[in-house]
């Protein structure tokens, strides 16, 4: 990268069009993860109309910035009400909530913001640092790497997206078929299209993800006993980034380290931020002096998973942006959205157009720094935001998931994709099946097909073609092994009924979940 | 709504099989290989060996699970009442698009859930007309998406 490519993509960043773009996306952002059970992800599939008549990268901007904040504030509604607003933050939840009950909800909630825009920083620095070198790299892919890259982001969300490995393969096929809708990516044969004009297209990510990720989860409330408003802890007073000095002299390694292990882990394609939280949490508990101290509202194990949620958030676009390959859900929604104003990613976009993927990471940096003026500003009015009745909240939803579905196509046809989608995506939710591998599955899905065939065409059908290059070769024995001893694991859980009563624990405890959810507040 | 895995199992198999059908139905290009039917095919027989797995797995869990259990639905009225206007609204209101358009449709499916819901009238009504009238202005006259204006043609612009 020379200082011509930074100084250009700065250039771009700097436009105004762009920085309001970021401004505006991280007020958004803020907004929705701050209200309990919105998503980084449905805020991002929110966005996708709009970003319809705005150029590239201030759409993109858009969507970095409304992630990156989202993520961020969903410790708010977790910390204050027990209640995680994104996936990522359920993994310490119950620890800020802890601090929330001992009157050090300020604190909890400045780590969080603080240590999020530390690691937000740091993984965009390696995606800055590494994605022209690993562009480079794989300039010399051919259909075989970019099938099994493919394979392996499918198969790792599969593997990560639940505790039962057959239900996640389960949404991944579901996922697969529904790409499969449409006109054949090689023969140009209509496929499963029942005479549907519209289906000729294909079936378009947005609507099923709207109804998956937002509508089911409306179905979902409707289910708690109190569907109206909820009530406010006592908070006591709020003081923004008081004593973070203190706990940065007190855990120096924490956020080093959740920062570095949520850049590896979100790097992997499939795998995404949500699950680095998990991981960065129960490591820094394994690594711990004081491990008895966590559950108790200790603020070692919410520094590190903060951390890491926001470092995997930004090196999940290392895949996206250096192979086309989307990291998680809301990569493959940016991706499409680049897709759709005909900027491809992959390696050649880093040659043909560096200052394009530059800029895209540079918005990175400046998102992640408007969590500091942002978050301090949220801690002040956390609780003004709360206090939105859900009675009010969710109705707006709901059109707004008409509205977003419709502008698609503008065809009421997108509407009733995403009413099915939800309505299955709901029925998925409550019997285990994880929605993230339908979603992933729909977008790797035609790229799968069409490296997968022509890989095929290349070796004549002979399977042995795919493992002939070096770097396939490494791919593909790297995934045949995982999934032997995934394949392995299952039968010897099959054997023991292990499985399908770690499925009855999985359902019990959402159940508990949710009648906590009501109960409490 | 949970559904056993005795009864889930076998229907994701019977999917599968389904899939694997409609995969053969497909038309074959002279000379292609590797054609349309080759991705759903390959997806069928997943399906089939998961099913399968999830049933076998079922099969391993002694205590006995109900085949559709709907405990979950046991709520107020008025959250029962709630959800199905969530979904029969959006049904209603798509079916009536043209005919009443979207401002219409919109403030009474708002104003209807809202209701349900149980908010204040007053802020039922100020709300829905406000978000409603806001979301048709930002969408039809900022982003151009064409929505119809229905029985209000004559009062709005």
């Amino acid at each position: 990268m020379t200082a011509d490519i930074l100084y250009h993509s700065l250039g771009m960043i700097l436009d105004p069009v762009v920085l309001l773009s970021i401004l505006l996306g991280a007020v958004y952002g803020l907004f929705i993860g701050a209200l309990p059970g919105l998503t980084a992800t449905m805020s991002t599939a929110l966005l996708v109309p709009i970003t319809f008549y705005m150029d590239p990268l201030p759409a993109i901007a858009l969507i970095v910035a409304s992630t990156a904040m989202a993520i961020s504030a969903g410790d708010i509604p977790g910390t204050l009400l027990r209640i995680p607003g994104t996936p990522a933050s359920a993994a310490y939840t119950d620890e800020s909530y802890q601090m929330t009950v001992k009157g050090k909800a300020s604190q909890a909630l400045s780590l969080g913001f603080f240590f999020s825009a530390i690691g937000g920083l740091f993984g965009a620095t390696v995606l800055l640092l590494t994605g022209p070198l690993l562009a480079r790299i794989s300039l010399n892919f051919s259909s075989f790497e970019f099938f099994w890259l493919a394979v392996l982001g499918l198969l790792t969300c599969a593997l990560v997206s639940g505790s039962n490995v057959a239900r996640g393969f389960v949404s991944l096929m579901l996922g697969l078929l529904i790409a499969t809708v449409g006109l054949d990516v090689t023969t140009g044969a209509p496929r499963f299209t029942f005479g549907q004009i519209e289906l000729m297209g294909g079936v378009s990510f947005i609507p099923v993800m709207i109804g998956m990720f937002a509508f089911s989860e409306i179905l979902r409330g409707f289910t708690t006993n109190k569907i109206g408003e909820g009530t406010m802890p006592q908070l006591g007073r709020i003081v923004p980034f008081k004593g973070i000095g203190e706990l940065l002299r007190k855990y120096p390694f924490s956020a080093i380290r959740g920062a570095t292990l949520g850049t590896t882990v979100g790097a992997l394609p499939g795998v995404g931020g949500d699950l680095a939280a998990w991981i960065a949490y129960g490591m820094s508990r394994r690594f711990s002096r004081t491990p008895e101290k966590y559950g108790t509202g200790h603020p070692e194990g919410l520094i590190e998973a903060t951390s890491s949620n926001n470092a995997g958030l930004s090196s999940a676009w290392i895949p996206a942006l250096v192979f086309g390959i989307p990291g998680d859900a809301v990569t493959a929604i940016a991706v499409g959205v680049l897709f759709m104003k005909g900027v491809a990613p992959g390696p050649r976009l880093f040659v043909e157009n560096p200052t394009m993927p530059t800029a895209i990471i540079m918005t990175f940096f400046a998102s992640n720094l408007l969590l500091f003026p942002l978050g301090f500003i949220a801690i002040k009015v956390a609780r003004h935001v709360l206090s939105i009745p859900r009675s009010v909240i969710v109705p707006i939803i709901l059109i707004c998931c008409f509205l977003g579905s419709y502008a698609v196509n503008n065809t009421l046809f997108g509407v009733w994709i995403m009413l099915i989608a939800g309505i299955v995506g709901y029925l998925m939710e409550r019997n285990g099946f994880p929605i993230a591998p339908v979603i992933l599955g729909l977008v790797l899905g035609p790229v799968l097909e069409r490296n997968f065939i022509m890989s095929m065409q290349i070796s004549g059908g002979n399977l042995l073609g795919f493992f002939q290059r070096p770097i396939a070769c490494g791919l593909g024995v790297v995934i045949c092994t995982i999934f032997i001893f995934v394949l392995l694991k299952s039968i010897r859980s099959w054997l023991t009924g292990a499985s399908a009563r770690r499925r009855e624990d999985l359902l019990t405890n959402a159940e508990n979940v949710a009648k906590s959810r009501s109960g409490d507040h | 709504m949970r559904i056993s895995d005795r009864v889930s199992g076998p229907a994701i198999l019977l999917f599968g099989a389904a899939v694997i059908w409609g995969a053969t139905k497909l038309p074959s290009v002279p000379g292609v290989r590797f054609g349309a039917d080759l991705m759903p095919t390959l997806i069928g027989v997943g399906l089939i060996c998961l099913g399968l797995s999830i049933f076998i797995g079922s099969l391993s869990v002694k205590v006995p699970v109900r085949i559709l259990d709907l405990s979950e639905w046991d709520v107020p009225l008025r959250n029962k009442l709630a959800a199905i206007w969530s979904l029969a609204g959006l049904v209603i209101g798509g079916l009536l698009f043209e005919q009443v358009g979207f401002p219409l449709m919109g403030i009474i499916y708002m104003a209807v859930l809202m209701t349900l819901m149980g908010t204040k009238p007053k802020v039922t009504a100020l709300v829905s007309i406000l978000v409603v009238g806001a979301l048709y202005i930002g969408f039809s006259k900022g982003l151009l998406v064409p929505l119809p204006i229905g029985l209000l043609g004559g009062l709005l612009p």
